[in-house]
């Protein structure tokens, strides 16, 4: 059976003998709060030049065995195996990429070979749901500073983490004895508690509650200046689709709903046409292109996602706006609305337009959203529109590319790397 | 159709249930205007309709956006959902005689299903766990409760809920009453506040015989944690009941009328209603009505709302085991849970917690 956790090669043994508690099929082992206190104690990544473990990163994410971790991801969340294969390549082909560890680590990275930056001795990742990719990003990132990890797999999605982290480990030993990727019940707080009070930086990924709730059982060591803190929280993103958009414009923006299902924090759940000649035109041409891609690429979801839709669709249509979507299916659906009232989509490629007259109506309309807003996807411009810097987005992008941003990128203002890092001032020497 | 209102006891069948359906409906039709204007829109008007299956339900969340209003004159009564759904409240509004028809729905199928061997009055002493009316005049529930007790109880009812708040001491002493005047004690409210009950009564109780409990909620806007099962364990061992004397109630504010689990009346634990209403199990991929054992979401229709709007697409999940023996949506069903916008998927933000964020 395939292995998704990992633990250093020294602790194997143990893990492997402890008692083991079956999850999405796969099975994990039950660790006693002594064994995690060990396993902690011993994480501990080499001194290494940055240049060394960027290196090993990208051999990484050019070997990387992508077949079974597809196979993997495909059984546990229903999502078309295409679907994840083209984020996948995209986002292990960042990784490979020779400009990534510059872009993640900034003007970081000459001070860490220099000794001025003060880096995690351990970051503790608390992985969310329903979208890979983040816990990826965040492992690299962490690896790349020189920090250990200990990552908390998610129960909807225990499995890639863990494969990159045996990856890492094949690729280079002594950085795999400075991994442990893990899964536990949510409740096992004692066990949480050893990671907790262990790890100089914690990542936590998941819905806004279970952030808040990390930052209050943190609050005492983040006052302290004990333990960063990087909140990953529930975001939304939008896209801003300018007079001047195409029909290609429609075709790339389906790529945006349709990957992740529209459940990643990078998925629009609203789109502001602004000042379009023909929203219509645009509304269908984007409602093709989602047909398209149903064909290819269908759409997971349950019950649950079907009556959340069917209740939206209905909803919009009571208040008069246009549904287009399919007769037999909830598929996809787009909702042309001449309303320009922000409220977040339901996902499962749910696309809602929203038709306005000018930008400044649209930057109004997600005014209260500020803080919120993760990536605008854009289009249609003349020039860049400038204007949504107001709402404060960590990252602008063409549509197309929502869900595909450049490894190292700007997430909510600090890179995944830089956010665990901090300058250390040297005014002597 | 009124008449039919109130006689829990003489089914309806398919025939005498479509005639009446779409004679409301056409009257629906006719005095409502946003309901006019999305059967308009959508080619689904009374001319349109063979069977009532095929008669447009308006979403649940139509009731905060319009006001699905059938009568003439003002409203007297408005319920409201209560504040954890998102955003607007859902807004039940009530005339004179849609009120007329609300109470004798409820309390004639209150009786049937919790009250089956009780003539007249009962001896049962009311016990209830959610808001007076005078407190809560916006809650459908509380409107319910009172109008119970004050219907099938002598006396008025003890309460432990007041002041947004579950008073264990008082719950304590109402119950301690029962056991010591032997007398069998009637309970009432919402799954959260018994469940709340549970862990802060401690000892647990010995409710003479005949005792029984109504438990409802957690499938409006917040979902009890546990499983239904587990809950009803919980209360019969608080309690001191049979299992069998508690009952479920699927109610919402946008209805009329509720449905039961039917244990009382020694029958399944699936819900069942009145005949004037009709709970129809709808493939959620296509809103047809769905295979007997498939999941599928509920799609209400309730001849008791003639003076709003009888036609509601719900976001609840369900099951029915079996072909409904009176037609479409006749069947008992279990209630999975609601399909609530809230939950949150994926790591995009759900509506509840955009809500909260702004």
């Amino acid at each position: 059976m395939t292995r998704t956790w990992w633990v250093p090669s020294s602790r194997q043994a143990t893990w492997e003998a402890l008692s083991q508690r079956s999850l999405c099929g796969l099975a994990f082992p039950e660790p006693r709060v002594a064994e995690m206190e060990q396993l902690v104690h011993g994480l501990a990544m080499p001194a290494r030049r940055v240049e060394e473990r960027a290196e090993v990163i990208r051999r990484v994410a050019r070997r990387f065995a992508r077949g079974e971790a597809l196979d993997l991801l495909t059984a546990i969340t229903g999502r078309a195996r295409g679907m994840l294969e083209a984020s996948m390549d995209h986002l292990l082909g960042e990784w490979a990429s020779p400009e990534a560890a510059a872009r993640a680590l900034g003007a970081f990275a000459r001070g860490l070979d220099e000794g001025r930056v003060a880096v995690p001795r351990l970051t503790y990742h608390v992985l969310a749901g329903n979208v890979p990719w983040a816990g990826v990003d965040s492992l690299f990132a962490a690896t790349l500073v020189g920090s250990a990890s200990l990552v908390k797999l998610s129960s909807h999605e225990p499995v890639l983490a863990g494969l990159v982290a045996r990856a890492l480990a094949e690729e280079d030993r002594e950085i795999g004895e400075a991994l442990a990727v893990l899964h536990w019940p949510g409740g096992s707080r004692a066990l949480e508690e050893v990671a907790l009070q262990e790890a100089d930086a914690v990542i936590a990924f998941g819905d806004n509650a279970a952030v808040a709730d990390y930052a209050a059982r943190l609050a005492h060591r983040i006052a302290a200046g004990r333990t960063r803190f990087v909140a990953r929280g529930h975001r939304v993103s939008v896209a801003v689709i300018g007079p001047r958009a195409t029909d290609e414009h429609a075709e790339a923006l389906a790529l945006d709903v349709v990957s992740e299902d529209q459940e990643g924090c990078l998925s629009p759940q609203a789109i502001y046409l602004v000042g379009m000649g023909e929203p219509e035109r645009f509304a269908e041409r984007l409602a093709a292109a989602l047909e398209r891609y149903e064909e290819n690429w269908p759409r997971a979801g349950d019950t649950a996602l079907a009556a959340s839709i069917q209740q939206e669709r209905a909803a919009a249509g009571f208040a008069g706006a246009r549904v287009i979507a399919p007769p037999e299916s909830t598929a996809w659906t787009v909702v042309v609305d001449r309303t320009p009232t922000f409220v977040p989509a339901p996902a499962g490629r749910f696309a809602r337009l929203r038709v306005v007259d000018s930008l400044a109506q649209a930057v109004a309309a997600l005014a209260p959203a500020r803080g919120l807003v993760s990536t605008i996807g854009i289009a249609g411009f003349d020039g860049a529109p400038r204007a949504l810097s107001a709402l404060a987005p960590g990252r602008v992008c063409a549509v197309g590319k929502m869900q595909r941003p450049p490894a190292g990128w700007n997430h909510e203002g600090a890179s995944d790397a830089a956010a665990l890092l901090q300058w250390i001032e040297w005014e002597v020497g | 159709m009124s008449e039919v209102i109130g006689r829990v006891e003489v089914p309806l069948d398919d025939a005498a249930f479509d005639g009446l359906a779409r004679e409301t409906f056409a009257a629906q039709f006719a005095a409502c205007a946003p309901y006019r204007a999305y059967c308009e829109r959508t080619g689904r008007t009374p001319e349109a309709i063979r069977h009532w299956t095929e008669i447009l339900a308006v979403p649940q969340s139509a009731f905060k956006d319009a006001e699905l209003y059938s009568d003439t004159g003002t409203p007297v009564r408005v319920f409201e959902t209560s504040g954890t759904t998102v955003g607007r409240p859902g807004r039940h509004l009530l005339s004179e005689r849609a009120l007329g028809l609300y109470e004798r729905s409820m309390l004639a199928t209150f009786r049937h299903f919790v009250l089956p061997e009780i003539e007249g009055r009962s001896a049962l002493a009311p016990i209830c766990l959610a808001p007076s009316s005078a407190e809560a005049p916006r809650s459908s529930l509380s409107f319910m409760i009172d109008g119970v007790c004050r219907a099938f109880c002598a006396g008025d009812p003890a309460r432990a809920v007041w002041g947004d708040a579950l008073h264990v001491d008082d719950l304590r002493a109402a119950l301690a009453r029962c056991e010591r005047d032997g007398r069998p004690a009637l309970l009432l409210g919402t799954s959260l506040a018994f469940l709340d009950a549970c862990d802060a009564l401690g000892e647990p109780y010995e409710l003479p015989s005949g005792s029984r409990l109504m438990e409802t909620g957690g499938t409006k806007g917040r979902q009890v944690a546990i499983g239904r099962p587990e809950l009803r364990a919980k209360l019969a061992a608080a309690f001191g009941l049979d299992e069998a004397a508690i009952v479920n109630e699927y109610g919402m504010t946008e209805a009329c009328s509720q449905f039961y689990e039917q244990t009382l009346r020694g029958g399944a634990r699936e819900l069942a209603g009145p005949p004037w209403a009709r709970a129809l199990v709808c493939d959620p991929e296509t809103l047809e009505p769905s295979k007997p054992g498939e999941t599928g979401v509920v799609r209400l229709v309730d001849l008791a709302n003639r003076y709003s709007v009888s036609f509601v697409l719900t976001e609840d999940l369900a099951i029915a085991a079996a072909e409904g023996p009176h037609g479409p949506g006749s069947a008992p069903f279990r209630v999975l849970g609601r399909a609530s916008g809230a939950e949150a998927r994926g790591c995009s933000l759900a509506a509840e917690e955009w809500a909260r964020a702004r």
